[in-house]
């Protein structure tokens, strides 16, 4: 009898103890510790961040570099206003089902502060629903571009760091027109995203006296893209608006080439793809003569950009990509909103994103615009050069303080 | 006119490539009735392989010739060590090899991280043919050479040699071969590497077009082994026809019917085993 008491225990322990690790091991806690011993006498709360990203999985590219952006800035800042900084991670795989519940458990579990997180679109709008109904903690939106967050579903509680489909594809039509050629064709890849490009960009090439001769859309996972590259050399274009994220993107981009189309028309890029340190990485003098439209390349000479660049090569021993960038200004947007509130109350830190706030970041000064939550920020557009067997980039354009439209504005959707 | 040809040849290159791979597949399945999913991470093991080499400044084709071989250990090891002991027991076998697609697939994570990666095209053949007002890359046109040349080799092996005679028995009646004094064992063996070695050498050949990155096994998996099904199961001719269907097909229909492309090749295999069961080359079961 004593005897299977005793097992009863021991196991029960043994349960008790993987639960314990489960529960503790989901958390990746990399408090950052303050340099000074004396703080600890400071009345001051600390500042919990919590951070949802796509660490592992499809979109682990995107998740990874915003996590090492936040990681950098509060390893530079380790207090914000006297407070320790606290950063909390967890990672949702690229579901947005895994962010809800990550979500409750960051800010019931952990009293998280504020929010972070929003990897992928369709995530970004899953949180922002929540965030929206719960009205506790407000949610900093890191990389979803999706439009809609501007418009119909902005909420008080939700701030995008990063940027808007809009804001790349209407600058995108824009220079194509001015600056390429008034006859273009679009290759796409046919998803969400995709799609809103493709809306947002027609209307602005179309002002500019553009004309689209053919929309082709390429399935996500698309291998062989030589058939799409037929259709374009057939409308004989004079430039190629291309928004395919990711590997398909690559695999376009050197098959472009080697099907000789780089040299006939004007490769422009709509999804920072170009200069994504992995295309160059994967396909090398195929981005040479292509054009891109981006809010941030890490040759941008500017101060700020020089010593995060600097920083960051020094922490992970690579180039910085767009976002790493949004991971980073998301970390001083943070900081900047805590000081000025001087509370970590949520409904005080909206107030202070109400007003506007304006940041140095390494893509120049940006202001988080109140009306749309979103940045208002320049868009560039860079060059690729080969220069001694080095790709580079250079800068060709600069289109300054771009600012989404305040209200819907009702483009017909492709 | 110009995009015609430029299609059906793009249509042709793909079609070898799946060739190369379905080929192996086919031949495997029909000897030893392996379902081998693993098929698929012989191929991209093989890029892979072949990529490490040729970044660290290797020629093409000796990296092509190294990493054929590294597969081919692979599979030795592999199929010695783990698919032998499940001879006759289909379902360990099709657990067992899909386990192993993960297995490798994570190695490959693992050495090589998520990135899209690719094979510079050997600068020999850098460089492109017009055909009017199109051009096509001459790289293009040297893969479906070699993959006409596997298939003739193929042939050749198979009707005319000795080894080829054995294994078409084989396929008929296995155990009848071994009664006749062949050791099964090796004929087993030497058939699952060589199968191993031509999805190694698609793998590499694919490596300047398709590139490659983790989960491209199971994109080239799944259409080989839609080909497999159209040409019939154990007959590498089927495989061949079936290659250059589906090859076609794709390249034709992304143009054509584009809404429709991805489910193109699924409503073809499911046309051709509505009127031919056992697929276009394949053999009714007595």
């Amino acid at each position: 009898m004593k005897k299977t008491v005793v097992k009863f225990f021991q196991i029960l322990a043994v349960f008790s103890l993987l639960f314990l690790a489960a529960c503790s091991g989901s958390a990746i806690d990399s408090s950052s510790s303050s340099g000074n011993k004396e703080e600890e006498g400071d009345s001051k709360d600390p500042v919990k961040l919590g951070f949802i990203l796509s660490l592992t999985g499809n979109f682990a590219s995107m998740g990874t570099p915003v996590k090492e952006g936040i990681e950098l800035f509060f390893e530079e800042n380790p207090e914000i206003d006297g407070r320790k900084v606290e950063l909390i991670f967890e990672d949702d795989a690229g579901d947005p089902q895994a962010a809800l519940r990550k979500y409750e458990q960051l800010t019931l579990n952990q009293g998280v502060n504020i929010v972070g997180g929003g990897t992928v679109g369709s995530i970004a709008l899953a949180l922002r629903d929540k965030v929206d109904a719960d009205k506790k903690v407000p949610l900093i939106n890191v990389v979803g571009s999706t439009d809609v967050m501007s418009w119909e579903k902005k909420s008080d509680y939700v701030w995008r760091t990063s940027f808007s489909a809009w804001q790349y594809a209407s600058i995108s039509g824009k220079f194509t027109a001015e600056g390429v050629g008034k006859n273009a064709v679009i290759i796409a890849s046919d998803y969400v995203a995709g799609h809103e490009i493709v809306t947002d960009f027609i209307p602005s090439f179309e002002e500019g006296g553009g004309k689209v001769s053919d929309i082709v859309w390429a399935p996500l996972g698309t291998s062989d893209f030589s058939s799409y590259l037929t259709q374009i050399d057939k409308a004989n274009p004079e430039a190629v608006f291309m928004f395919i994220p990711g590997a398909d993107g690559s695999r376009f981009i050197q098959q472009y080439q080697s099907f000789g189309l780089q040299d006939k028309y004007t490769l422009v890029e709509g999804g920072s793809l170009l200069n994504a340190p992995f295309n160059i990485k994967a396909v090398g003098n195929a981005v040479v003569g292509g054009k891109m439209i981006t809010n941030y390349f890490p040759e941008l000479e500017n101060e700020v950009n020089e010593k995060f660049v600097k920083a960051y090569q020094a922490k992970f021993n690579k180039i910085p990509d767009n976002y790493v960038v949004n991971g980073y200004d998301t970390g001083k947007l943070i900081s900047q909103v805590v000081k000025e509130a001087g509370s970590l109350d949520g409904e005080k830190l909206v107030s202070v994103l109400k007003k506007g706030v304006t940041i140095d970041s390494p893509r120049g000064p940006i202001e988080m615009d109140p009306v749309t939550h979103t940045l208002i920020q320049n868009m560039y557009v860079i060059e690729g050069k080969e220069m001694n067997g080095e790709i580079t980039f250079e800068l060709i354009k600069t289109y300054e303080n771009i600012e989404m439209p305040k209200e819907n504005v009702g483009y017909k959707k492709y | 006119m110009d995009l015609f040809i430029v299609n059906t040849l793009s249509g042709l290159t793909y079609g070898m490539l799946l060739f190369l791979m379905a080929s192996g597949l086919s031949i495997v399945f029909g000897l030893m009735r392996i379902i081998n999913l693993a098929h698929g991470s012989f191929f991209l093991f093989g890029s892979y392989v072949a990529y490490a080499m040729i970044s660290r400044g290797m020629n093409f084709w000796l990296a092509l010739l190294l990493s054929t071989i590294c597969v081919t250990v692979l599979a030795l090891l592999l199929e010695k060590f783990l698919i032998s002991r499940f001879h006759g027991n289909e379902a360990s076998q099709v657990l067992l090899t899909l386990g192993l697609i993960f297995v490798i697939g994570d190695i490959t994570l693992w050495i090589w991280g998520g990135d899209f990666l690719s094979i510079p095209v050997p600068s020999i053949l850098d460089f492109s043919f017009a055909i009017s007002e199109s051009s096509f890359p001459i790289y293009r046109l040297f893969v479906i050479a070699i993959g006409i040349i596997c298939a003739v080799l193929l042939w050749y092996f198979e009707t005319k040699t000795k080894v080829g005679m054995i294994i078409r028995a084989g396929v008929d009646d296995m155990e009848m071969v071994g009664a006749l004094g062949f050791n099964i064992k090796l004929i087993f063996s030497a058939v699952f590497l060589f199968g191993a070695a031509l999805a190694a050498i698609g793998g590499v050949l694919s490596g300047p077009i398709l590139g490659m990155y983790p989960k491209m096994e199971f994109e080239i998996l799944v259409n080989s082994l839609v080909i497999v099904l159209i040409g019939g199961l154990g007959s590498w001719k089927g495989a061949f026809i079936g290659a250059i269907l589906i090859g076609i097909i794709d390249s034709f229909g992304k143009i054509y019917l584009p809404d429709v492309s991805v489910l193109l090749i699924f409503v073809v295999m499911v046309i051709v085993l509505m009127f031919k069961p056992t697929g276009l080359f394949g053999r009714v079961e007595s």
